[in-house]
């Protein structure tokens, strides 16, 4: 029953999108069927429901998300750091656009060995963040790819998130990021690299951050993925943080 | 619940099937709100007959209209409609009959894992064996395409650079855009290949006098031709078995491999191809099972919803593989398959008491309207009219010329060169 009412009110909610003309824009500057597209669509069911008229735009690709951005006039827009270290992509985060974090990862070095062996598989948008480390990196899409590589003995090592490393049973960790105990990995200046997925506003009403923090579905993403978002104080402090770790994806 | 699930993804898998541009990712994408709430045996209840089915009708339109239903189809558009035309008939329960067998060999083998050792697939993922299984495609594409050799290699080059415009997610660069915004994007497949193939062949259709009785004639002769066709039908399934394993290109990989086995013009050629889609369908969902890997679109949609509400997919799917019910649905999927392949072609045989340049009118309405559906749903329309009207003077051009090697090298050539990179790294 509930599977149905959701199913009624998915057709509603696009036959809504398409016709208002006033419906306010949330981007999601990736492809369909990816990360950020799933968490945009739990985030515009859930604000429909609580009575907001919003319009999903799903870019393709973060080119076309930043382009698209620029051009409307009141819009969600939710992204990384990773996907906004792209100089194409680059959305600058400012104490006015900032509204929300939704979610921080930790990264996670796993292993065959107590080493990283000679050929370590990283994101290929990422290959900045390692390049210091005395390993061959091998570019992959995504880190489920790096997992499926790991698992087929194509790399000896790989840089992934903890949930995805969470996936594999046998491996060791090297590191964890967002451990205190950094290992061999001590004189390493990435050592502490996270990944946010915030949300930025253009012209937004306050109701509807609010509404986006009180998102049950999110917060228990949140808590069984281990990615309890990092919020400080002031946001001031939180745009320094995202800025400064998107310095180190760069 | 159950049931109804395993029931719209029959009715979905029609769908994907039979519109041209619509395949299983987009049907997926157009019900995703629905599924976010759905367990990981209710998603796999869904997307089985959705998968199974959309391949089992893919080569109806194929084989009557020469329009693509999904992306393997392109064999039976292009080897299988001429024969089709020319009287053969049976060949829509050869294939469906041949999907079948492909259908219940898989099933086995899914049925089996548990009992198989992991350590045995791992070959099958390593990116050797894929650079291998794509150098052999184009192998085959060369040695048995219509056109001589050296257009062939031209056009595959031609589809390799086409195919590599815009953003490689998988090396993080940028190729032939020129500093424009969409082409970043890359060359979307779908007006690229209405353009260049689907649009040209629906304005060269002629008139047929197939009727129902012929498709009925057909169906019940088929039975007794069964014999002689099973050895091609296992072939095809073993084939689409291994390459099914290839991540994104697999079944398009098995379908050319296995139609290479054969000449264009010998109707073994489509019923072997026809097989082996359906078996690498769902070797595909091996890695998935056992891995939590998931190496189709399809798969990837499924995985990153299920992942959501789960706190460690492997052990669910390896919980869910100890169970009977994915061979069971398979094999549903595949009866549902069969059976409902007869009075759609039936139902297709009557389009024909058309007048043709209303058939064809007909069938171009179906084409360009998937077209701008997918263009304003990707925010892109306008993008999509342009690429549609670029194509269409070189589909033109290109008319009497075989153009499937174009159009595979088009779709495999993102994968081919992040392979090859990561193979001299």
């Amino acid at each position: 029953m509930k599977t149905i009412k959701n199913f009624v009110l998915a057709v509603l909610v696009a036959i809504i999108s398409i016709t208002s003309a006033n419906a306010l824009d949330l981007i999601a500057p990736s492809s369909i069927g990816g990360t950020t597209h799933k968490f945009s669509i739990i985030i515009q069911r859930d604000l429909q429901n609580k009575g907001f008229d919003v319009n999903l735009i799903v870019a393709g690709n973060c080119v076309l998300g930043k382009k698209i951005w620029k051009d409307t006039e009141e819009a969600i827009f939710i992204t990384t750091e990773a996907s906004n270290a792209v100089p194409e992509c680059t959305v600058e985060i400012t104490e006015d656009n900032y509204a929300l974090n939704l979610f921080t990862a930790g990264w996670v070095i796993v292993s065959h060995t107590n080493s990283l062996g000679e050929r370590m598989g990283v994101v290929s948008y990422m290959k900045q963040t390692v390049k210091d480390l005395d390993v061959k990196l091998v570019p992959y899409k995504n880190t489920t790819e790096i997992k499926a590589a790991f698992i087929a003995g194509e790399i000896d090592s790989g840089f992934l998130t903890h949930g995805r490393a969470s996936e594999i049973e046998e491996k060791i960790v090297l590191i964890n990021t967002m451990s205190s105990n950094k290992g061999a990995f001590s004189q390493w200046k990435n050592n502490n690299l996270t990944l946010n997925y915030y949300v930025l506003g253009k012209n937004l009403d306050s109701k509807i951050i609010d509404a986006m923090k009180n998102n049950k579905k999110i917060n228990d993403i949140a808590t069984k993925k281990q990615m309890i978002p990092v919020e400080l104080e002031s946001t001031v402090e939180q745009v320094k943080y995202l800025l400064t770790n998107q310095e180190a994806w760069q | 619940m159950e049931v109804t699930l395993f029931f719209s993804g029959i009715l979905l898998g029609v769908f994907a099937g039979l519109m041209p541009g619509i395949g299983v990712f987009t049907t997926l994408i157009l019900i995703y709100p629905l599924l976010l709430d759905l367990t990981i045996s209710q998603l796999l209840i869904l997307y089985i007959p959705l998968l199974s089915i959309s391949q089992y009708l893919g080569s109806v339109p194929a084989l009557y209209f020469k329009i693509p239903g999904e992306s393997t189809s392109f064999i039976a558009t292009e080897y299988g409609y001429p024969l089709f035309h020319k009287g053969h008939y049976d060949l829509i329960p050869l294939t469906a009959i041949g999907s079948f067998v492909a259908t219940l060999i898989s099933a086995f083998i899914i049925a089996c894992l548990p009992f198989i050792l992991e350590n045995f697939f791992y070959g099958l993922l390593s990116t050797k064996f894929m650079f291998f299984l794509i150098l052999l495609t184009g192998a085959c594409l060369v040695g048995t395409s219509k056109n001589s050799w050296l257009l062939t290699i031209g056009l595959m080059i031609l589809g390799l650079i086409l195919g590599n415009i815009g953003f490689n997610a998988s090396n993080g660069r940028f190729f032939g855009t020129f500093g424009i915004d969409w082409l970043s994007y890359g060359i979307p497949i779908f007006p690229f290949i209405v353009g260049l193939y689907v649009i040209p062949n629906v304005l060269d259709i002629n008139p047929s006098s197939i009727t129902s009785k012929h498709i009925d004639s057909a169906y019940s002769s088929s039975v007794l031709k069964l014999k002689k066709y099973f050895s091609k039908m296992l072939s095809g399934s073993f084939i689409g078995v291994v390459t099914g394993f290839i991540p994104i290109v697999g079944k398009i990989i098995g379908v050319s491999v296995s139609r290479a086995l054969y000449k264009s013009s010998d109707k073994n050629s489509v019923v072997v191809a026809e097989s082996s889609n359906n078996s690498a369908i769902f070797t595909a969902l091996i890695p998935l099972f056992l891995f939590g890997l998931p190496i189709t679109m399809g798969e990837i949609l499924i995985f990153n919803i299920a992942e959501t509400n789960y706190y460690n997919l492997t052990t669910e799917f390896k919980n869910l593989l100890q169970t009977p019910l994915l061979p069971i649905v398979i094999v549903l999927s595949g009866i549902a398959g069969l059976i409902l392949s007869w009075p759609l072609a039936r139902y297709c045989s009557m389009v024909f008491r058309m007048p043709i340049t209303w058939l064809k009118t007909f069938l171009l309405s179906i084409v360009l309207g998937s077209l701008f559906y997918l263009g304003i749903e990707n925010n892109m329309l306008w993008y999509y009219v342009l690429i549609l009207i670029f194509f269409i003077p070189i589909g033109y051009l290109l008319r009497k010329n075989d153009v499937i090697p174009l159009i595979f090298s088009f779709i495999f050539a993102k994968i081919s060169i992040t392979i090859f990179e990561r193979i001299i790294i």
